[in-house]
């Protein structure tokens, strides 16, 4: 803040905290666009944004979550859970969609709530509280579903799955919305604020009247409830509930924040950036699979991204900083 | 005795979960006390404990180390592929041990010079190593491993190596002076810094350790399975922090010890074993480890507000 205002003084414009991300983005992007010319179409952009679906909505949670100053690694296992749940209220309870959804919903968002009250009531370290929600959430969807996966969707959760609308899946539109609301609750709520001065400093907004203890709680339940939702577009996506569904996916999460520019310390966030972070994600697995390369091409590319857009954003504030 | 001191030990809640857990198994499962499953059960606390030693010192300095598991993969595909290249087994181990020097030697040059927070710099290398193992190898396991490296990763060798390496750690810890720097790092590093020691030399050099322990610790897994590969260890970063958790180590550093997580190693592989035992599926391992890291926790909460430390 006291960096950004003193920047406004002098000649020299203030980049924004998603320069790291936006600079990495482009130039991936224009290498991209130069290497494989016949990509360049809407068609490509559909398949990225779709692909991209279950981590944007699990990364908007996150984003919260990390402004915070704290950590959320359960998120792919609660979401595996939550799509085991879907599958088994679905095709074994024969429920109706309009009541397993939103159960669905409230199971995610209860793993949320569990991990929320462990750290702000407990004083659970983040990633200790939600070390534990991983293992026990993975394993609750494998104790559930004795294993195995569940296929025999109704024919309207996959019919979503493959959707669209405007010519732009459903699934996007959906993560789209997710995203933007996440963020307009992030920089123009009471909430967003409270999440942000928790995060910037505990004992300093604890002292001017922000809850934090429900604060801090209800940002996790956030995050579960992120995860719910991405696991009912994995699981339409995929026609079938698998147990380990989701793995990895809270390790892609944190970077596509962490690569916005979203600081892992808390107290500045930035849904932008997220978005942007998440983009890099799927140009960059849509790169490799071009490419024809192994998967594992992904994971050395974003390691390389990763410390790239940091390495930039650090570059940013010494320039704030000089001015 | 003095009770009132021996409430302050901090691995006490560790070892006595571990007694308690050890004296029911023998009586109440006949399969658990067989030489077989104890053999057994002592190879994998061997194997899970030389990842821990090098994690527990990294906590102890407030850090985090989530690429021990990928460097334990890439030094045994490194050891592995050498040797089946025909380089003498002598050689295998140190090349190990300095390749995995070397990895947390550039995690901790990346955290002390950069100034990357250890998560994010871990959390990259994790990606990175992984990547580049798989890449390296094909996806393809090495099968020819020398006998002699086999012997050593055998039966009860590793819980005896783990045990040496326990020691070696511990008396580091608590009779020299680089050891009371790694506690006092972890306790204020500024005020450490202030007097007069070289903070970052001392994080590298943790950094360095836990590495090396990870490659050694992979080379010893390929060759107890005689297959090295690239997704060897695969998720062992959360088993390793869940030990040393467990084992009373105080997550943002300052307090704990090698001894503590080596408990908390035996405390992992101890109760997989039993519910492998009584016949429950591998993947419900997840929620008993789930429920003794927030026991643990809850154990350091008690420890914590009973030492009145003020936390808002």
């Amino acid at each position: 803040m006291s960096s950004s205002a003193a920047v406004g003084q002098s000649k020299r414009r203030a980049m924004p905290a998603e320069t790291g991300v936006f600079v990495v983005l482009s130039v991936l992007c224009l290498a991209f666009a130069i290497r494989f010319p016949e990509a360049r179409n809407g068609a490509t952009v559909s398949v990225i944004l779709t692909n991209l679906a279950e981590i944007s909505i699990i990364a908007a949670g996150m984003t919260l979550v990390i402004a915070t100053g704290g950590i959320d690694v359960s998120v792919g296992s609660i979401a595996g859970l939550c799509g085991i749940v879907l599958g088994k209220l679905t095709v074994e309870k024969h429920m109706g969609l309009l009541i397993a959804l939103p159960l669905t919903l409230v199971i995610g968002s209860a793993c949320g709530w569990v991990n929320g009250t462990l750290i702000s009531r407990y004083k659970l370290p983040p990633i200790i509280a939600t070390l534990a929600m991983f293992s026990a959430a993975r394993a609750g969807a494998y104790v559930l579903s004795n294993g195995n996966s569940i296929s025999g969707l109704p024919d309207s959760l996959t019919n979503f799955g493959y959707g669209s609308a405007l010519g732009v899946p459903t699934v996007a539109w959906l993560a789209g919305a997710v995203l933007v609301t996440m963020g307009i609750l992030l920089k123009y709520s009471k909430f967003g604020r409270s999440i942000l001065s928790l995060g910037g400093n505990r004992e300093a907004s604890f002292l001017s009247g922000v809850p934090i203890g429900k604060v801090e709680t209800r940002v996790y339940v956030f995050s579960g409830l992120c995860a719910a939702i991405a696991a009912v577009v994995m699981t339409a996506r995929g026609a079938t509930a698998v147990p380990d569904a989701g793995k990895y996916l809270e390790l892609r999460a944190i970077t596509a924040v962490v690569v916005g520019g979203t600081p892992v310390i808390g107290g500045r966030a930035t849904m932008i950036g997220t978005m942007l972070g998440l983009v890099t994600i799927g140009v960059v697995q849509q790169g490799v699979v071009s490419f024809g390369k192994d998967v594992m091409w992904e994971m050395l590319v974003m390691a390389v991204v990763l410390l790239a857009a940091v390495e930039v954003d650090r570059w940013r504030l010494r320039r704030a900083l000089a001015a | 005795m003095n009770f009132s001191k021996l409430k302050s030990v901090r691995e006490l809640p560790a070892l006595g979960l571990l007694l308690v857990s050890c004296l029911w198994l023998i009586f109440a499962l006949p399969s658990f006390r067989t030489a077989v499953n104890l053999g057994q059960v002592a190879q994998q606390a061997g194997l899970l404990g030389l990842l821990v030693c090098g994690e527990s010192l990294v906590i102890i300095t407030g850090g985090i180390d989530l690429s021990v598991g990928a460097t334990a993969a890439l030094c045994s595909c490194l050891a592995a592929s050498r040797m089946q290249a025909g380089w003498p087994w002598l050689i295998g181990i140190p090349l190990a041990i300095v390749a995995g020097g070397a990895v947390g030697y550039v995690n901790g040059v990346l955290i002390t010079v950069r100034k990357l927070p250890p998560i994010l710099t871990t959390l990259a290398m994790l990606l990175f190593l992984r990547a580049v193992t798989n890449i390296a190898t094909a996806s393809v396991p090495y099968n020819h491993i020398p006998e002699p490296i086999k012997a050593i990763a055998a039966g009860i060798w590793p819980f005896v190596t783990f045990l040496l390496l326990t020691a070696g750690l511990a008396v580091m810890m608590s009779q020299m002076k680089i050891g009371r720097r790694i506690v006092a790092v972890g306790a204020s590093e500024s005020s450490v810094r202030l007097s007069g020691v070289n903070t970052q030399a001392v994080l590298r050099l943790v950094y360095l350790l836990c590495g090396a322990c990870a490659g050694l610790a992979g080379l010893l897994m390929g060759a107890a399975s005689n297959s090295a590969q690239a997704n060897l260890a695969d998720g062992y970063e959360l088993d390793v922090i869940s030990a040393v958790v467990i084992g009373g180590v105080r997550l943002s550093g300052g307090e704990g010890s090698i001894i503590g997580a080596a408990l908390g190693a035996l405390i992992i592989v101890v109760m997989r074993n039993a519910l492998f035992l009584y016949g429950l599926p591998t993947e419900q391992y997840g929620l008993v480890i789930g429920a003794i890291i927030l026991i643990a926790a809850f154990a350091e909460q008690a420890r914590r507000s009973r030492d009145r430390v003020a936390t808002v």
